[in-house]
C-alpha cells in the first residue's frame, strides 16, 4: 500500500465556541478569529510536517484546498506545494484540490501544475475538484454552471498539455483565442491526475473511464467499499486493467501505545474536527445546482444530518483508525481487503492536534504500520476486478 | 389598444418558474417535491450573483408603461418589502399589494390572496377601458 500524508492544515487555534455558537466554521465565520502571529506559527509548523513525512518514508504528501474557513488554511494550495516542491526530496507532491470551476480561467492551474511537475521533476500529482458548495458561497460562481464549468475545464487543461500550442479553444464558459501553455509538464504525457469526490456516482464512472485515481473522502468504509465496487465495474466495463493504487481512500490515523490512551488522546481532536470545523448547514453544503436532482434526491432521503459524531462513532463505523499498532494494522488490514484500495490518503495530523503529538503519531506510523503494509496488496474477491 | 399587463412580484425569476409549475388537477400526477428541486436550480442559474437583484434596474424600471401591479409577501425575507415600495416610486402608475402573512412566494404561500389580487387588479383595468 501507498501511504500519503494528507493535510487540511486547520486553524487549530480557532475559537470552537464561538464557531459553535456561530454554526459554522465556513464563509460567514468571520476572519477576526485568525491571528496572523499564530497563523504564521501553523504555515511553519504543517510543512516541516510534510518535510518529516518525506523523510519518515510516506510515499507522498497531500495538499487540499478551501476557502474562507478555518477548517484548512490553503485557499491557494500552490503556494504551499511551492515551498515543498524543493523540501520534501523523495516523496510525491499532490494537490487535491484545484477546484476548477471556481476560476474564471482555469488556464492558471495548467500553467501552476506545469510548473510543480519541472520544479519536482516529475513527483507531482495533478488533482481536479469541483469544490464543496460552500466555496460557490465564498467565490461567487454560480453553482448551476459547476458541473459544465468543470468539464469545460478539465478538458482546456489536457488539451493544452497534450497538444502542441497555440490553438484555439471555445467553449461556453471558457474562450481563448490563443492557449499555448508554457512550461509544459515534466511528466509524459501529463502528471497523473486524481479526482476527489464525496461519492458522486457520476464522477466515479467518470474517473474509472479516464483511467484517473478515485481519491474517496471521508466515509464509513462499508460505503467507500461500494463506491470502489462501483469504480471496479465501470473499468471492467472499460475493458482495461486497473491497479488497486487507483483507488485512495482518504482517512484518519492515530497509533497510541494502547487502544485506550489512542482514543483518550485522540478524542478532543478529532471531534473538534467532525463536529465543529466540517460542521455547515444544508444550503452551504449543496447549494441549488451544485448537484444534479437525482443525487440531491439521494442524500435527502439518506437523511444526512448534522448529529453530533464522537470518536468512538468514527471508529466504529470505520471513517477514522485508531489504536494501538495492533489495532491500526488489523483494522487497516481489514479495510483494505474488504474495499479494495492499495492507496492510503492518511490524516496524521486533524483538528485541533498539537505539533508534538502529530509528529509522535507519524512516527508511529512510520515504524509501526508502514513497514507491514508496503508490499501488501488488498486480498480476496474485490481484487479480481483488476485483472 | 391591447394593453399588455406586466405584473412584477417580489423575485420575478423565482415566481415565474413557480408559476410554470403545472399545477394540481394536471392530467399525470405532478413530482412537487421534483418541481420544486427543480425550481431552485433554474432560480440559482438566473440570480447567483448578484444574488438575486439587478444593480442596474433602477435605471430601467421608469420605462415600463402599462399597468402595473407590485405584489409582494408582507414578511419577505429574501427581498423585505421595503422594495416593493421602491419599485412603486420608479414605475409610473404602478400599485403595490402587500400580502399579509406571506413570505417570498405568495403565489405559493397564499395563493387565494395573491388571485383576490390580481383579479381587482384587472377589475379596475376593465373599469378603465
Amino acid at each position: 500500500m501507498k501511504f500519503f500524508n494528507f493535510h487540511l492544515m486547520p486553524y487549530r487555534h480557532a475559537d470552537l465556541d464561538a464557531i459553535e455558537k456561530h454554526g459554522t466554521a465556513w464563509v460567514t465565520y468571520s476572519n477576526r478569529d485568525y491571528d496572523p502571529e499564530k497563523g504564521a506559527e501553523l504555515y511553519h509548523e504543517y510543512l516541516d510536517q510534510m518535510e518529516l513525512a518525506d523523510r519518515l518514508g510516506f510515499d507522498g504528501v497531500c495538499l487540499n484546498e478551501h476557502h474562507q474557513t478555518a477548517y484548512g488554511m490553503m485557499p491557494i494550495p500552490g503556494v504551499l506545494a511551492g515551498a515543498l516542491a524543493r523540501s520534501v526530496k523523495r516523496a510525491k507532491l499532490a494537490i487535491l484540490g484545484r477546484a476548477l470551476p471556481l476560476l474564471n480561467n482555469p488556464l492558471v492551474v495548467a500553467e501552476e501544475y506545469a510548473m510543480l511537475d519541472n520544479l519536482t521533476r516529475g513527483r507531482f500529482i495533478a488533482g481536479f475538484v469541483r469544490g464543496i458548495g460552500a466555496e460557490y458561497h465564498a467565490m461567487g460562481i454560480n453553482p448551476a454552471h459547476s458541473q459544465e464549468r468543470y468539464a469545460e475545464a478539465h478538458d482546456m487543461i489536457i488539451r493544452a498539455w497534450t497538444e502542441p500550442g497555440p490553438f484555439q479553444y471555445v467553449g461556453k464558459h471558457y474562450h481563448f483565442n490563443y492557449v499555448n501553455t508554457w512550461p509544459r509538464p515534466y511528466q509524459k504525457p501529463h502528471p497523473p491526475i486524481w479526482i476527489p469526490s464525496q461519492g458522486s456516482s457520476s464522477t466515479i464512472r467518470w474517473a474509472a473511464q479516464m483511467k484517473y485515481t478515485y481519491a474517496q473522502t471521508l466515509a464509513p468504509i462499508a460505503v467507500v467499499a461500494k463506491f470502489f465496487q462501483l469504480y471496479r465495474d465501470e473499468v471492467a466495463k472499460a475493458g482495461y486493467a486497473a491497479s488497486a493504487d487507483q483507488l485512495a481512500w482518504s482517512n484518519t490515523i492515530y497509533v497510541a501505545e494502547t487502544d485506550a490512551q489512542a482514543i483518550r488522546e485522540a478524542k478532543p481532536h478529532m471531534e473538534a474536527l467532525a463536529n465543529k470545523l466540517l460542521k455547515m448547514s444544508t444550503e452551504m453544503l449543496l447549494p441549488p445546482g451544485y448537484s444534479n436532482i437525482d443525487s440531491i434526491k439521494r442524500i435527502r432521503a439518506a437523511k444526512v444530518t448534522g448529529k453530533v459524531q464522537t470518536c468512538e462513532d468514527l471508529i466504529r463505523a470505520g471513517v477514522i483508525i485508531m489504536g494501538s499498532p495492533n489495532t491500526v494494522r488489523e483494522k487497516l488490514a481489514e479495510y483494505q481487503d474488504l474495499a479494495g484500495f492499495n492507496t492510503s490518503l492518511t490524516k496524521t495530523q486533524f483538528g485541533t492536534l498539537p505539533d508534538d503529538m502529530t509528529r509522535a503519531n507519524m512516527q508511529a506510523i512510520a515504524q509501526e504500520i508502514l513497514p507491514h503494509f508496503r508490499d501488501r496488496l488488498p486480498q480476496g474477491k474485490r481484487q479480481a476486478a483488476a485483472e | 389598444v391591447k394593453k399588455i399587463l406586466s405584473i412584477i412580484t417580489l423575485a420575478a425569476t423565482a415566481a415565474s418558474v413557480a408559476i410554470a409549475a403545472p399545477g394540481a388537477g394536471a392530467a399525470t400526477p405532478v413530482d412537487l417535491h421534483h418541481v420544486n428541486l427543480k425550481n431552485r436550480t433554474t432560480t440559482a442559474k438566473l440570480i447567483w450573483q448578484p444574488r438575486g437583484y439587478d444593480p442596474h434596474l433602477h435605471k430601467w424600471l421608469h420605462r415600463i408603461d402599462v399597468p402595473t401591479l407590485l405584489v409582494w409577501g408582507d414578511d419577505d425575507r429574501l427581498f423585505p418589502k421595503d422594495y416593493a415600495f421602491a419599485y412603486q416610486r420608479l414605475i409610473p402608475g404602478s400599485k403595490v399589494t402587500i400580502i399579509p402573512e406571506c413570505g417570498h412566494l405568495p403565489q405559493a404561500e397564499q395563493r387565494q390572496a395573491f388571485v383576490a389580487a390580481l383579479e381587482g387588479f384587472f377589475d379596475t383595468m376593465k373599469v378603465a377601458a
